[in-house]
Parts: structure tokens; sequence; C-alpha cells
């Protein structure tokens, strides 16, 4: 049977709710998408509304092939979007990924990527049983780069990748992080 | 909305599910895709195929596989299309390699076009077509739908057939 968007758990943190990708998240994606912040994830101000529509397409979509997907992350505080976060695996990828996008450049800096992929990596293990779990990353995401350590990531050369460019960061295995 | 299963005399419309992948990626690659822009790489056919099923949760109309009852063989795909990509709501059909002529793509895209009838707030549906693909002319003439000369559309040479919502 078809997995539907309303049997998506819920999920949060402190700051953060997590929900499904919706139709008016393109308003904050967009800009993101075809901004210099979206390079390392193939975005750049050179591209397109269809190449940002197919971001959005692309998570909504997961949810309903794989019955699991990327969560849209929003403030508790104001119901913002600030970002895509979460466990995937599009299909051309080699193995299950805990990704993280934050759309919103007001929000780096504070903390709540991090916030939002403790709980969400957890989620990866304990309700969706994964053994383990990587995070591709372009080598000049520093950004990122940082937040994968900072979450005991390590990185893993010989594991195949879903770019060429990309480094694989490792994730902690699910017997150290719910222990 | 979650995509429906519906039934006509030869065919299952049903949701589309992972495993369908495989054989769209094939058909998004081969020469057959000319006519929808393609030919697509993988990733890139698994971007629209992510978009088809992507719309059932986003605007509550999608696209659904086309099974053969008396086989069980998936021999295409009909969709409702959305999004800030499109004028307006699409009607689209395209058929996997080896099962044109037999009135199929007819058969699923009306079962789809009366559901559309039922459940949304339309009065008219629009289908895009390549200026060159004759076969999909006439499966949007069998359905009834008319030329619209002025509708706006994302490829100024695209046709464009307008289906109207009929008493029943």
């Amino acid at each position: 049977m078809t997995p539907r968007l309303v049997d998506i758990p819920a999920l949060e943190t402190e700051r953060l709710r997590f929900r499904a990708p919706q139709a008016s998240d393109f308003a904050v994606l967009e800009p993101f998408a075809r901004s210099d912040r979206a390079r390392y994830i193939g975005g750049g101000a050179e591209k397109d509304k269809r190449h940002a529509w197919n971001i959005l397409t692309v998570l909504a979509g997961h949810w309903h092939l794989r019955g699991y997907g990327t969560f849209v992350a929003e403030l508790k505080s104001t119901g913002q979007p600030i970002g895509s976060m979460g466990p995937w695996h599009p299909i051309t990828w080699p193995e299950r990924e805990l990704g993280w996008t934050i759309w919103d450049a007001s929000v780096e800096g504070t903390g709540l990527a991090h916030e939002a992929m403790l709980c969400l990596r957890r989620h990866a293990y304990q309700d969706l049983g994964w053994q383990t779990a990587v995070s591709y990353i372009d080598p000049a995401n520093a950004r990122s780069i940082a937040l994968a350590k900072r979450l005991g990531c390590t990185l893993d050369s010989d594991a195949l990748r879903n770019h060429p460019d990309n480094l694989v960061f490792r994730h902690p295995s699910p017997a150290e992080v719910l222990a | 909305m979650p995509a429906p299963t519906l039934q006509t005399e030869r065919l299952t419309l049903r949701p589309m599910r992972a495993g369908d992948f495989t054989a769209y990626a094939a058909l998004m690659a081969s020469p057959r895709s000319a006519f929808m822009g393609g030919p697509y790489d993988s990733p890139a056919a698994w971007g629209l195929f992510c978009h088809d099923v992507a719309c059932w949760a986003l605007y509550g109309h999608g696209a659904l596989m086309l099974d053969r009852r008396d086989t069980g063989e998936t021999v295409g795909q009909v969709g409702l299309n959305g999004g800030p990509l499109y004028p307006e709501t699409e009607l689209g059909w395209t058929l996997y390699d080896g099962h044109e002529g037999q009135g199929l793509a007819t058969e699923g895209a009306a079962a789809l076009r009366d559901w559309a009838w039922a459940a949304l707030p339309v009065d008219s549906l629009v289908s895009y077509a390549h200026p060159h693909n004759h076969a999909s002319h006439a499966v949007a003439r069998r359905l009834g739908a008319v030329e619209d000369a002025v509708a706006p559309r994302q490829d100024v040479e695209d046709f464009v057939f307008r289906h109207h919502r009929r008493a029943a």
C-alpha cells in the first residue's frame, strides 16, 4: 500500500517541530535553492524554478515510495520552516543517508541543525531500525563537515558515494547512539 | 489525499511504488522520452518519478501506473500534474514500449479524467503535447479534448488540448 504523509511520526526537539514537506515550503526553499548558499547540494544562482521544484518533489515523493523520508523542520516559536533534514535514500544512491540542509541563512550558527540531527538520527536507528548511516558532504562545505564531526561521524574513505567528489562521513553505530 | 486505485475494462490504475522505477527510468533514458524533454539520466528520472508521486501529497492529485488486468503487466502511466511549473492542471499519459496501438492510453486517461471531474474543483484540464507527437494528439482527440491555441504553456511550441467537464 502507499504510505500516506499523514502517517509521518510526530517528532520534535526543544526548538523544532518536524513535519511532512508541503507545497507552501516552496516559498522558502526556492530562494535558497537558487542562491549561492545551495552550491554544495547542486544549487546556485544560475538554477531555475524547475531545479528548485525538483528538490521539493523529491523530498515529498520519497515519503510515499519508501515510507520514511526527509522532514521539514519548523521553528516552534514562529512556525517558520528553516530547512529539510533526516533519513532518506534516493534510489540512485549507494546507501541510506542522514541529510541536513538549512534553507534559512538567519538561523545558521544557532545549533539548530545539531539539535535536529541528534533527534533524527535516533529516529533512524530506533524507529526505522537502521544499522548504520552516512552523510555525503561536499569537501568545500566546511560548515557541514564541522557538524558531522560534532555528531561523532568519521570519514569513511572506502564507502561508495553518491557523487564522486563528495566525502562520506559515517555516523556512530546504533549501540553508541542509543546507549 | 492518498492515491486511489481505479478499474477500467482492461486496466487497473494503481498508486506508484519504488519497484516501478526500473522500467520508468528505462523509458526516460530511451528515445521514447524525446517528446517529454528527454532522454534523462537516472538521477533526473528519479526526480521526475518523485514528482509524479509527490503531487498526491502536495496537491491531492498525481500519477497512477497502468497494469493490464489480464496479465498484471505494467504498461504505462497516466497522471494529473500540477505545481509552479504548470500553468494549470495537466492530464498526461505515457505507454511503455510495445503497448501502443491498443487504446490503452485513452482508456487509462479517460478513467483518471473522470476521477478528476468527481474529485477536483476544476472545470477543465489541459494536455500538453509536443507538436510532432501525433500519437498523443490522437489520444487527446479520442478523449474529446479540443486544441486550445491561446492557453498558456511552458514551451511555446507545445500543442495544448483542453478537456471540458461535461454534465453526466
